[in-house]
């Protein structure tokens, strides 16, 4: 134990030296935060469209909020030739509510929770799986593997590297969460400039979110930690940081969801529990699996990560 | 002191070193002769644990496990981070902190301004230096060379064969190289590997000993 807190600490030590670290926290710091433009515009295309609807029926000498104070029905129908179109009853009142959840985005105290969003299922997988694959292939890149295994064995090392890689992407995360919590009130007066209309804020607080936060920042840890030790693996497994990137770029944005145990659907299962989605970023539908079956699947890929890891770095390197 | 015993490597069906036991003494400077690819470097990396091979390696009749912290190497390559400095290189391989502890060793071999650059800029030479310096920094009980005196220029030469002079003392060196000039005047054990044997050298009365470079003739030929 002593050994693996010493490797990790010179890792950080690492890391904190070539800068690597503050280039993926602002990377995903910048990107996050470029996430607000979209959902401001949602917010405007929504305010436009509830206020178009509330002032035809003004024009039509109707009280609007006859419309607004009831429920409204969205029933999906599917055609003929497949798609699935969905039926409002009170669009009203339907724009009604998607306004509110828009404006519920960027309030002061959920735009931090609402990014957590964008950072597990868009930046996360890419920008921590290339990490992983950084931190797991450097050593061997610079040859300074052949100093590192000689001080400490090396199938601890690769397990050290792995836990640090966990405290980065645990730290990223956080310091992410903080900075637009710090933010939250700036952030949501410039998003309400966009707002013509009196909003009773609340509503807005009546909208209800699924989990709490500490449980969204948990499940966002966690996936993304994994994505990070996917790449470490694919960089131990290829041999190379290139292949690895190549991998998970196209597996992210160019592979499609491939059925229920693609990874891709788990998390999305495990993020359709957790996650609130009312934002900009609104994930595919997964495919049916159990939340159970989710959870333990991401546990057992976990495990075969980090053990593959471990017994594949001694297979795989020329010197350990 | 080192033993070895019974140390055979092969790589596939070619057998690079073949049930090899010798003894690497304290308060000596081993120096291992041989031409190019008889299995020097592989030699030593069987003893640092980073091949895999047959046979018993003890440290002071330890395993390597136990001693892996007493261990210091300068490879041929001289391999380290190139986005880093090189005081942040010692900072991190070194694990030394100590400003001037530090630069106790690194003055010897050079200037204070070289170890601000990023070692991606460095010579190989400079390189060379700054595993050196890094090594020495560790205060090894057991210190390796490979190929050390390449790309030295003449006062880090002379510089160094004094500091190896002077930890002999203190640990056990091992050395292996083609710069016979350099370890001729601090070699004072020499094995000499041939045909995959390793065999220890007697070296004549000091007033009258052979050369390495006559030892090496006389062994390989010419070539």
């Amino acid at each position: 134990m002593f050994k693996i807190l010493e490797i990790i600490k010179m890792e950080i030590r690492l890391q904190y030296y070539n800068k690597n670290i503050f280039i993926l926290m602002a990377s995903i710091l910048i990107l996050a935060s470029i996430n607000l433009y979209p959902n401001v515009n949602l917010i405007r295309q929504y305010d436009i469209m509830f206020q178009n609807q509330v002032h035809n029926l003004s024009g039509d000498g109707i009280n609007p909020m006859d419309f607004i104070n009831k429920e409204a029905k969205v029933t999906e129908i599917t055609r003929e030739n497949g798609w699935v179109v969905s039926e409002i009853d009170n669009p009203v009142r339907y724009s009604y509510d998607m306004l509110m959840r828009s404006i519920k985005v960027v309030a002061p105290e959920y735009f931090a929770q609402f990014s957590l969003e964008i950072i597990t299922y868009i930046l996360g997988p890419v920008f921590f799986g290339i990490f992983g694959a950084w931190m797991t292939q450097y050593d061997y890149r610079e040859k300074t593997v052949k100093i590192r295994a000689v001080e400490h064995d090396w199938k601890l090392v690769v397990l050290s590297k792995q836990l640090t890689i966990v405290m980065f992407v645990a730290l990223t995360i956080l310091l992410v969460f903080s900075v637009f919590r710090l933010c939250g009130p700036i952030i949501h007066d410039f998003a309400m400039k966009n707002v013509s209309g009196e909003i009773d804020f609340n509503l807005i607080d009546q909208i209800p979110v699924k989990t709490g936060i500490i449980q969204k920042i948990l499940i966002s840890i966690c996936l993304c930690s994994l994505f990070g030790l996917i790449g470490s693996f694919l960089a131990i497994l290829f041999r190379s940081t290139v292949y690895a990137t190549v991998m998970l770029v196209v597996y992210n944005f160019f592979v499609p969801n491939l059925g229920a145990y693609d990874i891709k659907n788990v998390f999305l299962v495990i993020g359709h529990h957790t996650f609130d989605f009312y934002g900009n970023f609104r994930p595919i539908i997964p495919h049916d699996l159990m939340l159970g079956v989710a959870n333990f699947y991401v546990i057992a890929l976990l495990l075969l990560v980090v053990g593959g890891s471990v017994v594949l770095s001694e297979m795989r390197s020329k010197y350990v | 002191m080192i033993t070895i015993r019974n140390l055979t490597k092969k790589y596939g069906n070619r057998t690079i070193l073949d049930n090899v036991s010798i003894t690497i003494p304290d308060g000596e400077i081993t120096f291992l002769m041989g031409s190019n690819g008889q299995g020097k470097t592989t030699l030593i990396k069987c003893i640092l644990n980073l091949e895999r091979y047959e046979g018993r390696i003890r440290y002071d009749n330890k395993p390597i496990q136990d001693v892996r912290k007493e261990i210091a190497v300068v490879h041929d390559d001289s391999p380290l981070y190139g986005r880093l400095t090189g005081l942040e290189n010692i900072y991190v391989l070194a694990k030394e902190r100590d400003y001037e502890k530090i630069t106790t060793v690194s003055r010897k071999f050079v200037s204070d301004n070289v170890l601000r650059e990023k070692t991606s800029k460095y010579s190989y030479g400079q390189k060379k230096k700054l595993s050196i310096i890094i090594a020495l920094l560790k205060n090894p009980k057991y210190l390796f060379m490979d190929e050390v005196s390449n790309g030295l220029d003449y006062e880090s030469v002379v510089m160094l064969r004094e500091t190896l002079c002077e930890y002999k003392n203190k640990c056990t060196v091992f050395l292996t190289g083609h710069n016979f000039d350099f370890y001729d005047r601090i070699a004072t054990n020499i094995l000499l590997l041939k045909d995959r044997k390793i065999m220890p050298h007697v070296r004549e009365a000091k007033e009258a000993r052979e050369r390495l470079e006559e030892i090496y003739v006389q062994n390989f030929g010419n070539h």
